[in-house]
């Protein structure tokens, strides 16, 4: 089956999901119901015994060109924010985290900027969300009255993004463009917390590497 | 000096919102409208493609949001983050109007639009796609307050869905007119093209859908062999350009701008190469790319040859380039002459005035309104 035919099927299936009697009530109050139940969740996880933590549970996105496997779609995602750099500054600090990523097998990135660092993003594979730079908000119109302050519109779109994307954790940089030192011992740290069973490689350096 | 938001809060504003595709053909398309809008409006892009900074050079502000293809997340997950992300545009631009152009309204635009009931609708849409395909989107046009659809030259031969489909229906839309562009020998200079001699530029593939190499080496060597040189684009979202010997890279926006550098073009058949091609005179050899999901561009491209606008081929390999180009070569002068006569003109201040005009900005334009 290929991709496409996979991917109609599971639209099919989601169609009829949607449209079987009972869909809203179960979407809307069952299912709510069944999660706010404390002692249904505890009876649950005594029978199942689902495996919880780190690397355990399968994250969507983009795995990037570094990292290889059966199990990448496992490692945790890591954000990488990057704000306030220059183009060279960024240039270094994807450099760092491509390094310890590929010496860790262990993560996988986001990338956070405020520059349009697309080809540098592509070039390691990372999915990449752009915010506006500082100095370019007074210049943005905006009709919402009092104006949203800048550091307000990073707040909300920091916490997006930690959840729509799942991350693990966000790290930062330094303002010199350096991993900041604790996410970098965190992020050394993360590889002895993942099961021991888990084929991660790292990727044949390819035409698209830097 | 920035404007201050306080002094911005106050203006008129549209938002062009576009999808990824696979070129820059939506881009493109919301610039041209954009440009023709009174300077006291404010136009913010936001897009979901990787061009997006283009823009800037237009004199507007850009977001970008990453599509669910750039981004892996499962469709579901990324229709809730286009949902949020939207709405959070909504809220803080406060636009009059939003314009989306791309052919597949996304689940959880509509969802940001209820949120934000003041601000007026448009789904800008082409036509042309492949005959039974993509229907059930045209039912998201309830989410809009008007479809507009810019017009296609080679509109008689579309036999796509969205040919009974209710629209308000403009001219052609290319972002420049003849006298727009520059003129040879700035265009050459600006491109830092060879001032003498023949050339012509080869853009054949949509952005990053499918590898065309062979396709542009077969090109370059036709033309060589004619004594012309060779062109290619280098767009900023391609994975990779081609670059050979004897190859010029050419990277500007809008290249259009320059078109008069060229004598001869070699293009896919994607709605702007074709119309920019026939409306702005470049003799054309067009060479559809059938692996688009949508843009019939098998169709608009043997209608242009039917018409005597343009030569078409559907591949270049195989032996078949050096006859073409001779032909493309002996009498696409004659074929632009052509186009050129029949040419209707540019939809796109008639669009940009339908825009305003649903935004209750301006008064209703001498647009075609089908049913």
């Amino acid at each position: 089956m290929t991709p496409t035919t996979s991917r109609t099927r599971q639209q099919q299936l989601a169609r009829w999901a949607r449209r079987a009697p009972g869909y809203r009530t179960a979407v809307d109050r069952v299912l709510p119901a069944v999660r706010r139940n404390a002692t249904l969740t505890d009876v649950v996880f005594r029978v199942f015994l689902p495996r919880h933590g780190v690397g355990t549970l399968p994250v969507p996105l983009v795995p990037g060109r570094h990292l290889s496997g059966r199990d990448t779609a496992l490692l945790p995602v890591v954000g990488i924010v990057g704000l306030g750099l220059s183009d060279d500054q960024v240039g270094s600090l994807v450099e760092e985290v491509a390094t310890l990523q590929r010496a860790e097998r262990s993560f996988r990135v986001l990338l956070v900027l405020d520059r349009p660092a697309f080809a540098l993003a592509r070039s390691h594979g990372y999915a990449v969300e752009v915010l506006v730079p500082h100095a370019a908000w007074a210049g943005h119109p905006q009709g919402a009255s009092p104006p949203v302050p800048w550091e307000d519109y990073v707040g909300r779109r920091l916490a997006d993004v930690l959840d729509h994307y799942q991350l693990w954790h966000l790290a930062r940089s330094t303002p010199e463009g350096r991993l900041d030192p604790l996410d970098e011992v965190l992020l050394r740290n993360v590889a002895a917390r993942l099961p021991a069973s888990l084929q991660v490689d790292t990727a044949p350096v390819t035409r698209g590497d830097p | 000096m920035l404007p201050r938001c306080d002094i911005i809060a106050g203006m008129p504003s549209v938002l062009l919102v576009s999808s990824n595709g696979a070129g820059m053909g939506h881009l493109t398309r919301l610039l041209a409208y954009g440009r023709r809008m009174p300077a006291d409006v404010r136009r913010h892009v936001v897009s979901m493609s990787q061009a997006v900074p283009v823009v800037a050079s237009e004199g507007l502000t850009w977001e970008y949001l990453p599509s669910q293809g750039a981004t892996g997340l499962r469709p579901a997950t990324w229709r809730s983050l286009l949902a949020d992300r939207m709405s959070e545009v909504l809220g803080r631009v406060d636009p009059d109007v939003l314009v989306f152009d791309g052919t597949h309204p996304y689940s959880g635009l509509d969802v940001a639009l209820a949120a934000h009931p003041r601000t007026r609708a448009v789904w800008s849409r082409r036509a042309m796609w492949k005959p039974g395909r993509n229907g059930a989107q045209l039912d998201k046009a309830a989410w809009f307050d008007v479809v507009l659809e810019p017009g296609d030259l080679a509109a008689d031969a579309d036999r796509g869905e969205t040919v009974t489909a209710a629209a308000t229906r403009v001219r052609p839309v290319t972002m420049l007119d003849r006298e727009d562009l520059s003129d040879r020998a700035t265009a050459r200079a600006a491109l830092g093209l060879p001032a003498d001699g023949p050339l012509a530029l080869v853009s054949l593939g949509a952005g990053n859908i499918n590898d065309t190499g062979d396709e542009v080496g077969a090109a370059v060597r036709a033309l060589r062999s004619q004594g012309v040189g060779a062109c290619v684009t280098a767009p900023s979202i391609a994975e990779r350009a081609y670059a050979g010997d004897d190859v010029h890279l050419v990277r500007h926006f809008p290249l259009s701008e320059h078109f008069r550098a060229f004598d001869h073009v070699v293009t896919a058949a994607g709605y702007n190469s074709v119309h920019e091609a026939l409306r702005l005179g470049v003799p054309a050899l067009l060479v559809p790319n059938d692996a688009t999901s949508l843009d019939d561009q098998v169709t608009r491209a043997r209608h242009a040859a039917e018409r005597g606008w343009a030569l078409t081929a559907r591949t270049l390999t195989g032996g078949r380039a050096d006859a073409l180009v001779e032909e493309l070569v002996a009498r696409g002068p004659e074929l632009a002459a052509r186009a050129q006569a029949q040419d209707p003109g540019n939809g796109a201040a008639d669009a940009a005035q339908e825009i305003l005009r649903v935004a209750g900005l301006a008064a209703a334009p001498g647009t075609g309104t089908a049913s």
